[in-house]
């Protein structure tokens, strides 16, 4: 993954973050992966490590919160939440991608004349 | 859309929270990736992996841990204050060792910012610090003033322009004088306030009186007035603090007085009087005839300065119309009660005293500078190191700069505990009243303010020119030289340094000598009189003694009885004296002259002199005679005016064929008598107390008989020591009465050294400054050729070693370092012209062309670097040559 890609991936990550947190509610780091990686179907290959990169950017805007609670198995696990705030911004950044996925797809539909 | 932005402020906020908790948190993170892999691994265990496998695909799909720890610190702390504190901690490092180092710049440092603070503190308290009143914008003095200026004012216009003027709350007249607190184990003489009674409440204002109440209204009438307030301090220091001190009568010059209140520890108790007391007019006061009133006001809130002139003007306009005779040309001039009694001079010398503390400063940044380059070319290495291993050109300058702030600082806190000392010396040096009394000097916080920003200006002035050559630096070029460094250019950039600092400290030397040569020109004066051996105080009588006959005999007895006293050669009395402070001053005209408008007739310095009164001064009479036991009430009217009167009035006439007309002087009146007509018998020589530069004023002298005054000076010319005399003549001051005050007792000499005390505080500042500058730039120059030779050891001993002789060695560091010096000197010549120009008004008795100090500034100057050369040149002399090529 070369850098540029990277930093595209990481907005849409936080992105992708913040939608699982909204529908599923708490998870942990690992839930959170595991979820992304069901979803995406195995397409998206990431580094599970950057997940928690994006919780502490997300964290430190005051969009989702941290709790340290148990695993499934019993074990010390900290549990992410999405906030009011959190969900402002879920709903303004998903209009703004889908306004600028119509845009990319109609233009890369334009036939040559 | 409403969407909350990522705002600065949260980012700011969680990554000072990341910052204060450390690595705390780097371990709940580590925990939480942990967890993370293990929870992977034991998945791909269920799909069947061994958990060796289990634990590398883990790994595989996790990521880069080390890398996430990173990425955190990025995210969760300041950048810039982590940098700050390695940068700090290194640069602590650094200069601990190499203390050697950091000792001389701290020192050098510390000097200039201790200067610095020292006259900052001066300054500021006198032109910025708020005075110590409440509403203090609100106070102001009220002049007379006509073309020549402002002055003082009637009693009868006082009491006019506090009638109809309007843009003032009060008005007051106040008046300071010394006076005679007799009781107690001793008798003292202290400062009195004496004014119209609402005086104490307006500068009070806001602090109540610690026992007994302020003045009432009508103690300001005549037969009310015997009342007397203490300040905080008298009470404390000659009364104990005694709590039964009111309603007390004390005596103060002979009169009784009932104590009815004592102030609070305020503000207005640093005022320099201590006792204050009602000033009654009675109806005979109330005239026009003298302008010897200080008025001081409060302004109505919200009445502007400009404001209260242009009422002032209404009020006074209409004065002068209805009282033309003496009203006609006088204005009022409302003015701020700050520094209203500071001249123009004192200011001058405390701006100029900043300035010059500010070039110390800057040659001190000068000389670290150098020190800083000195170090930069050994750590060239160490510097080439960190840029070979990735340090940016940034980071090096950044530390560099850190180390310098840091040597600043260091500097400016030793600097701030040299100034507190300093502060007492200048304090104990500087003439009383050279500032005005409220003003409070110390370290405050705006002083402290200015120093931080002193020290962190020069820090970076001076770390400037390192930094700048060590990111020039090219890093490989350094790292293959083998031990000898490089740099000519950074060797022509210290010789520049120390070329500034010979011009700067040739700039500063140049106001150190023209101080001290006009101190010098000031007491070789002729002053016009002779002040050694001249015992002298001041015996006022009005409170025992109101006939004029009475008064004349009591001091012709006086000055018989003391006359007797052994080793004294003549005594005489006179209501104004050399040195003794402020005359009366009257009005005259000419006889057989154009009578013209009385309130515009020029006026001049009067005194009523007993007949050895210019013998036992020694001042000189230049034509006709002086005045004899003949010149009695009831002989002819005479009077003997001085040089600058004759100069001024009878340019081509013979002044002994004219007549002066002066008012009668009343003693106990305070209005003037008829003109009288004085055939003037003789011509004085001026009296010159500010140097010889400074221009004599019109006196007339008329004998004591003929116009008697009852407070006088009495000067007595003794064949010893003067100060031997004090107990005999104190013995009979006694035997007359126990309570008659001698006040300001002196030796002549010691009164003259009051006149010039201005001026030695002038010097001595100006001189620690310059010799401070001086001490600085023989170390810079010293600093350098030390330096260049050191740097050259290998050389010099290969010259030698071929067969140069050491004396050419000498000369030859001698002339490099020479070269330096003259060149700063030439440059600096520029600055000293300016600074020579602008003191021009401020050095009394030096000529603007008079290049003595100069030359002497210079020759100093460079007797200094021929100094700081030597050590170095004579070390380069000795280099052993095959040391010095064995060094490899």
């Amino acid at each position: 993954m070369d850098k540029k890609t990277s930093e595209v991936l990481q907005g849409t990550l936080d992105l992708m973050i913040l939608q699982t947190l909204h529908a599923l509610g708490p998870l942990h780091g690992f839930g959170i992966a595991r979820r992304l990686e069901q979803v995406s179907r195995d397409v998206l290959q990431l580094n599970e490590g950057t997940v928690y990169t994006s919780l502490l950017r997300l964290q430190q805007q005051g969009w989702i919160t941290a709790e340290w609670g148990t695993s499934e198995n019993n074990r010390k696990a900290k549990f992410y939440s999405i906030t009011a705030r959190g969900r402002k911004q879920l709903v303004a950044e998903t209009e703004n991608w889908e306004r600028i996925s119509t845009v990319i797809r109609r233009v890369l539909r334009l036939e040559p004349e | 859309m409403s969407a909350p932005r990522p705002s600065w402020l949260r980012t700011f906020a969680a990554r000072l929270r990341g910052f204060v908790r450390g690595s705390r948190q780097d371990e709940g993170f580590d925990e939480e990736l942990q967890e993370h892999l293990w929870l992977l691994a034991e998945r791909f265990v269920a799909q069947g992996m061994s958990p060796e496998e289990a634990v590398t695909a883990a790994r595989r799909q996790f990521g880069n841990t080390t890398l996430l720890q990173e990425d955190r610190r990025a995210l969760q702390t300041l950048p810039s204050i982590e940098i700050l504190w390695r940068d700090l901690r290194y640069a602590v490092r650094t200069l601990s060792r190499s203390p050697g180092f950091a000792a001389a710049a701290v020192l050098a440092l510390a000097l200039g910012i201790a200067s610095n603070t020292a006259i900052f503190s001066v300054v500021h308290a006198t032109f910025l610090a708020p005075l110590p009143y409440q509403d203090s914008d609100q106070l102001v003095f009220v002049w007379s003033s006509n073309r020549s200026g402002r002055s003082a004012t009637t009693a009868a216009d006082f009491f006019e322009w506090r009638r109809r003027s309007s843009a003032f709350s009060e008005l007051h007249v106040t008046g300071m004088r010394m006076v005679n607190l007799a009781g107690g184990d001793r008798p003292e003489q202290v400062r009195a306030q004496f004014a119209t009674p609402g005086l104490p409440g307006m500068m009070c204002l806001g602090y109540p009186p610690a026992m007994g109440r302020l003045f009432l209204e009508e103690e300001g009438t005549p037969g009310r007035d015997q009342v007397v307030i203490l300040s905080h301090n008298l009470w404390q220091e000659r009364f104990g603090g005694d709590p039964n001190v009111l309603g007390q009568a004390i005596r103060i010059d002979s009169k009784v007085f009932i104590v009815v209140g004592v102030l609070g520890k305020a503000p207005c108790d640093h005022l320099p009087w201590r006792l204050w007391i009602p000033r009654a007019f009675s109806p005979d006061q109330i005239n026009r005839d003298f302008r010897n009133l200080l008025v001081m006001a409060r302004l109505k809130p919200g009445v502007s300065i400009d404001q209260a002139n242009a009422d002032m003007k209404n009020v006074t306009d209409g004065l002068a119309r209805e009282f033309p005779a003496s009203n006609t040309g006088w204005g009022a001039s409302v003015e701020p009660l700050r520094n209203n009694f500071l001249n123009a001079n004192t200011k001058t010398t405390l701006w100029m005293m900043l300035g010059a503390v500010g070039f110390v400063l800057l040659i001190a940044c000068a000389n670290v500078a150098n020190l800083l380059l000195a170090r930069g070319t050994a750590r060239q290495r160490e510097l080439a190191i960190r840029r070979a291993l990735g340090a940016s050109r940034r980071a090096i300058v950044r530390q560099l700069l850190t180390e310098s702030v840091l040597l600043a600082l260091v500097g400016g806190t030793l600097g701030v505990g040299l100034a507190a000392a300093a502060m007492r010396v200048i304090l104990a040096v500087m003439p009383p009243f050279l500032l005005p009394s409220e003003v409070d000097v110390r370290l405050s916080v705006p002083v402290l303010l200015f120093t931080l920003t002193a020290c962190v200006l020069s820090g970076v002035l001076f770390g400037l020119a390192p930094a700048w050559q060590a990111a020039r630096t090219d890093a490989n070029a350094i790292l293959k030289e083998t031990g000898r460094s490089v740099g000519d250019g950074r060797h022509l950039l210290r010789r520049t340094l120390v070329v500034a600092e010979f011009a700067l400290a040739l700039t500063l030397l140049t106001g150190g000598g023209l101080t001290t040569q006009s101190l010098i020109a000031i007491a070789r004066t002729d002053l016009g009189y002779r002040s050694e051996g001249v015992f002298t105080f001041y015996l006022p009588v009005d409170e025992r003694l109101k006939e004029a006959d009475a008064i004349d005999t009591f001091y012709r007895q006086f000055a018989e009885r003391v006359s007797a006293v052994p080793s004294v050669t003549s005594v005489s009395y006179s209501s104004g004296m050399p040195a003794g402070g402020a005359w009366n001053a009257v009005p005259f005209t000419i006889a057989g002259r154009g009578g013209g408008d009385r309130s515009q007739r020029p006026s001049a310095r009067f005194n009523q002199v007993s007949p050895a009164y210019f013998e036992t001064l020694g001042i000189r009479i230049v034509r006709g005679r002086a005045f004899t036991e003949a010149d009695r009430i009831g002989t002819v009217p005479v009077a003997i005016v001085n040089e600058t009167f004759v100069k001024r009035q009878f340019p081509d006439v013979d002044p002994l064929t004219q007549r002066v007309v002066v008012d009668q002087f009343n003693p106990g009146v305070t209005n003037l008598g008829i003109g009288i007509e004085r055939q003037i018998v003789g011509v004085s020589s001026d009296i010159r107390n500010l140097g010889p530069a400074s221009e004599g004023l019109p006196e007339i002298h008329v004998p004591f008989p003929q116009s008697t005054w009852a407070r006088n000076w009495i000067a007595v010319r003794t064949a010893g020591d003067p100060l031997s005399v004090h107990q005999p003549i104190a013995a009979v001051v006694r035997s007359i009465d126990p309570d008659l005050p001698m006040v300001e007792v002196r030796t002549m000499d010691q009164l003259v050294a009051t006149t010039t005390s201005g001026a030695r505080f002038t010097t001595i500042l100006f001189g620690a400054f310059a010799f401070v500058a001086l001490l600085l730039a023989a170390l810079g120059i010293y600093g350098v050729m030390a330096f260049a030779v050191a740097q050259r050891t290998h050389e010099i001993g290969l010259r030698i070693a071929l067969g140069a002789g050491r004396g050419r060695v000498v000369q030859q560091v001698l002339r490099d370092g020479m070269r330096t010096a003259i060149l700063g000197t030439l440059i600096g010549s520029v600055g000293a012209y300016f600074v020579a120009r602008s003191m021009r008004g401020m050095v009394p008795g030096v000529s603007p062309g008079d290049p003595t100090a100069f030359i002497v500034v210079v020759a100093t100057l460079i007797g200094a670097a021929l100094v700081a050369c030597l050590v170095p040149a004579s070390r380069a002399a000795s280099v052993d040559p095959m040391t010095a090529l064995r060094q490899e």
